[in-house]
């Protein structure tokens, strides 16, 4: 009996040691590199931009770092978060930023009826948890912060390998496959709209900010100023298009004047040339090449950019 | 409590070290934890039916009693029919009565006229027909004058309830397991190690091969009109592997678990899809419900003996009975008589014991003949397979009809395709295995036991961090068996 308890403790061991290694191992290889195309939180590392473009996926996807640096000189990253419209996020993210990176003279966020207000401690939305699983095992102290948010359990963040196989992680952190995909921080998408796919509707109109959220909304506005000021950050806001079944002329005013009240720069190039012509679209939310082109040239010639910029 | 839960590997530890170190290794205090620690692995799936199971346990040991008692043959006779209709009688309400409502009510249908039977929609008590069978098992040898009845209570509920083999089986014989029971037990360093080994092979059988075979055969058999024959062939391909390493996983399992505490259980499976001939798979599957029938029904009702009409009937009706006890399902009764038909002709002719020891035994690799007879068999038992898995007889014939269409020369995809390769490198792996390992009880008793122990136990982890790998991405289905 002894040496069957000894064995056992010897080969559990051996196990778990192995487990930790190989938890190790994959975590040496990944270091600072991206698996999914996704997860750039390490990868934005030592950027030190003078520039940093925040938001969900409509800046993620029409925000051009390229656009930034050369028409202003200013090293651009996009840090957009794909599927994260709730300022939480976008907070939480630049947080992570700042925390490895010195902070950038700007900061752009992509600002419209779709950024909503969200909780810190109670977050419902997971959109790309997967993703972002290979920070959840036993988070760098920069990354807590947002591992929380996206509510990782205990194994995810105790027990090694654990949300590596969980969220199938693992063939792509081998792999690296995937290690380029928006390596620019930038999705510049090709592609036109697919009108038999995705049929032209407004449902996105169902995404609006509600009109009881606006007073959240600009508290969390408000809260990304005031970490932009401690940081000696000049905020901007900017307003991208839409296609004109998902535009409301009144909705789309909402954004200036929240902005107004809280003195922050407004840039809207949500112009009806843009948003009327559907070859600018590969949906109803997002610009494909030619609408950036397009939306590139009203942003080029907006003074008030071109003022704070330089 | 599933054995391949977390709730589980912290139960089986506790009961290991409680049992060879608490119970000053006294045979009875032995016996009173592993039936408290049955009793609890029973109730966690749902306490409401262990009392089902404690009264099916008292009756077959007060009426085994009883007939030991009798001393007139009737009065014996009285009280084993007593204990058969009882239980057959739980067993019929619970798993068949709602079958047998609805299909009389169908049938009258069928005449014009309407007829509306209540159904029960009862839960079915998880084990009920395993546990059921060893009370029969054992009332019937008492009967037979096969044994004395038990008259310690707490041995003979744990011949039935021991919890291993409690919920999916080996159905246990009281002439096998109860002189276990009544004797000492000493730890058993090889023993134990073979018991860990085998746990560990059907922990990777279940997690790794059935439930990743699992999310494919769902989704083809799910979507099986939008899938070309070829697709619906890989289909039943999956489901021929999923069932067999659920089952015998589970098994393996079992085994491996009663092994730790001392006692060897019966058989199950002997690696039944390297079978020459029907005949061959049925001695290598499902062993203990097998010979269960064949001691209890088939050879009562004159086995091979007789004429060759009984023969026919005798066939046919331990498989139609067979296909019965797996579910109220008309798709059972069809995969039972699907076997009895390809039995047959080995049984008339007289066959059926032509290969009786492993394939290509003492040899790395079997003959053509061997080769093709292999994968004959293994055809026509998936052919049944795809009748037990079917929801109906509908959705069976159309499953075959859409097979038998000139899509079945086209190349198989179905949606998730691209996941199923590192399935198709585990399969390999695992068929490998097995085959290396025929020979001996489990696939790797003595798999790398020559190596050095460093290789050992870096197959062993490799073993492992597949489980935990499929573990962590699986469905964790519930083993098959649990339904019937």
């Amino acid at each position: 009996m002894r040496k069957f308890i000894i064995n056992i403790l010897r080969f559990i061991s051996v196990t778990i040691i192995v487990t930790f290694l190989l938890q190790s191992l994959i975590s040496i290889r990944i270091k600072n590199k991206s698996i999914t195309g996704y997860d750039n939180w390490d990868i934005t590392k030592n950027i030190n931009a003078d520039l940093v473009l925040l938001g969900s996926s409509r800046c993620w996807a029409h925000l051009d770092p390229r656009f930034f640096e050369k028409n202003y000189h200013l090293k651009t990253i996009n840090i957009g978060m794909n599927g994260h419209s709730e300022l939480p996020a976008t907070i939480l993210r630049l947080k992570n930023y700042l925390a490895k990176n010195n902070a950038p003279k700007f900061a752009v966020l992509s600002f419209d009826p779709f950024t909503i207000p969200g909780s810190f401690e109670n977050n419902s939305n997971f959109i790309n948890k997967n993703n972002y699983a290979r920070f959840a095992y036993s988070p760098c102290e920069e990354n807590v912060e947002l591992v929380n948010y996206f509510k990782y359990d205990y194994k995810e963040k105790y027990i090694p390998l654990y949300a590596i196989f969980k969220y199938q992680l693992f063939k792509d952190a081998l792999t690296l496959d995937n290690e380029n995909i928006f390596k620019e921080g930038f999705e510049l998408n090709d592609e036109k709209w697919d009108t038999l796919k995705y049929p032209i509707t407004s449902s996105m109109k169902k995404y609006y900010i509600k009109h009881d959220k606006i007073k959240n909304l600009k508290v969390q506005l408000q809260m990304l100023k005031s970490l932009c000021i401690s940081n000696k950050i000049q905020l901007i806001c900017i307003q991208t298009p839409v296609y004109k079944s998902n535009y409301d002329e009144l909705v789309f005013e909402n954004p200036g004047s929240i902005c107004k009240k809280l003195n922050i720069p407004f840039i809207d190039t949500n112009s009806a040339n843009i948003r009327n012509n559907i070859n600018n679209f590969y949906n109803s939310s997002h610009l494909n090449k030619n609408g950036i082109l397009e939306m590139n040239k009203v942003l080029k010639n907006k003074k008030e950019l071109k003022i704070i910029l330089k | 409590m599933l054995f391949n839960s977390l709730n589980f590997a912290f139960f089986l530890p506790i009961v290991f070290f409680l049992y060879w170190f608490m119970t000053n290794k006294s045979l009875k205090n032995q016996n009173l934890l592993l039936l408290a620690s049955s009793y609890f692995f029973y109730s966690c799936w749902d306490c409401r039916f262990l009392f089902l199971l404690l009264f099916s346990t008292f009756l077959d040991y007060f009426t085994g009693l009883k007939m030991g008692n009798s001393l007139s043959k009737s009065y014996k006779k009285k009280w084993f029919w007593l204990s058969v209709i009882i239980n057959l009688s739980f067993l019929g309400i619970f798993k068949y009565y709602d079958f047998f409502a609805n299909s009389f009510s169908e049938a009258v249908a069928e005449l014009g006229f309407q007829i509306n039977l209540s159904t029960l929609n009862v839960i079915l008590p998880v084990g009920i027909s395993f546990y059921t069978f060893h009370g029969l098992s054992y009332v019937i040898d008492i009967y037979t004058g096969k044994i004395k009845p038990e008259k310690n209570f707490v041995d003979y509920a744990l011949f039935v309830s021991f919890f291993p083999l409690l919920v999916a089986g080996p159905i246990e014989r009281a002439t096998h397991l109860l002189p276990q029971i009544k004797t000492e037990r000493i730890f058993n360093y090889s023993k134990a190690v073979d018991g860990l080994r085998q746990i560990l092979w059907g922990l990777f059988k279940k997690i790794v091969i059935a439930d990743s075979c699992a999310k494919f055969v769902n989704e083809i058999f799910l979507h099986y009109t939008d899938y070309s024959g070829s697709t619906l062939v890989l289909g039943a391909l999956f489901f021929s592997f999923q069932i067999y390493c659920d089952f015998s996983g589970y098994s393996d399992i079992a085994l491996g678990t009663a092994r730790l505490f001392g006692i060897e259980l019966l058989r199950n499976f002997a690696f039944p899809y390297f079978s020459r001939d029907i005949a061959e798979f049925w001695r290598r599957w499902h062993i203990s419900l097998s010979t269960w029938f064949r001691d209890y029904l088939y050879i009562p009702f004159g086995g091979s003996k007789g004429s060759k009409w009984i023969r026919i009937r005798n066939v046919i009706l331990i498989f139609l009975v067979s296909g019965f006890w797996h579910g109220a399902n008309w798709t059972f009764l069809v995969w039972g008589f699907l076997n009895a038909i390809f039995i047959l002709p080995s049984i008339l002719l007289k066959t059926n014991r032509y290969n009786m020891n492993i394939v290509a035994e003492g040899k790395l690799l079997p003959n053509i003949r061997e080769f093709l007879s292999m994968i004959f068999t293994f055809g026509l038992t998936t052919l049944a397979w795809i009748f037990f898995r079917a929801e109906n007889l509908k959705q069976a014939f159309q499953y075959l009809n859409k097979i038998m269409t000139k899509s079945l020369f086209e190349i198989p995809y179905f949606s998730g395709i691209g996941t199923s390769i590192p399935l198709l490198l585990f399969l390999t792996f695992f068929v490998i295995i097995e085959w290396l390992g025929r020979e001996k009880q489990f696939a790797i008793q003595s798999f790398a036991l020559q190596w050095k122990r460093t290789y050992r136990w870096c197959f062993y982890i490799i073993l492992l961090l597949s489980i935990y790998y499929f573990s962590c991405i699986g469905s964790n289905e519930q083993f098959i068996y649990f339904q019937f």
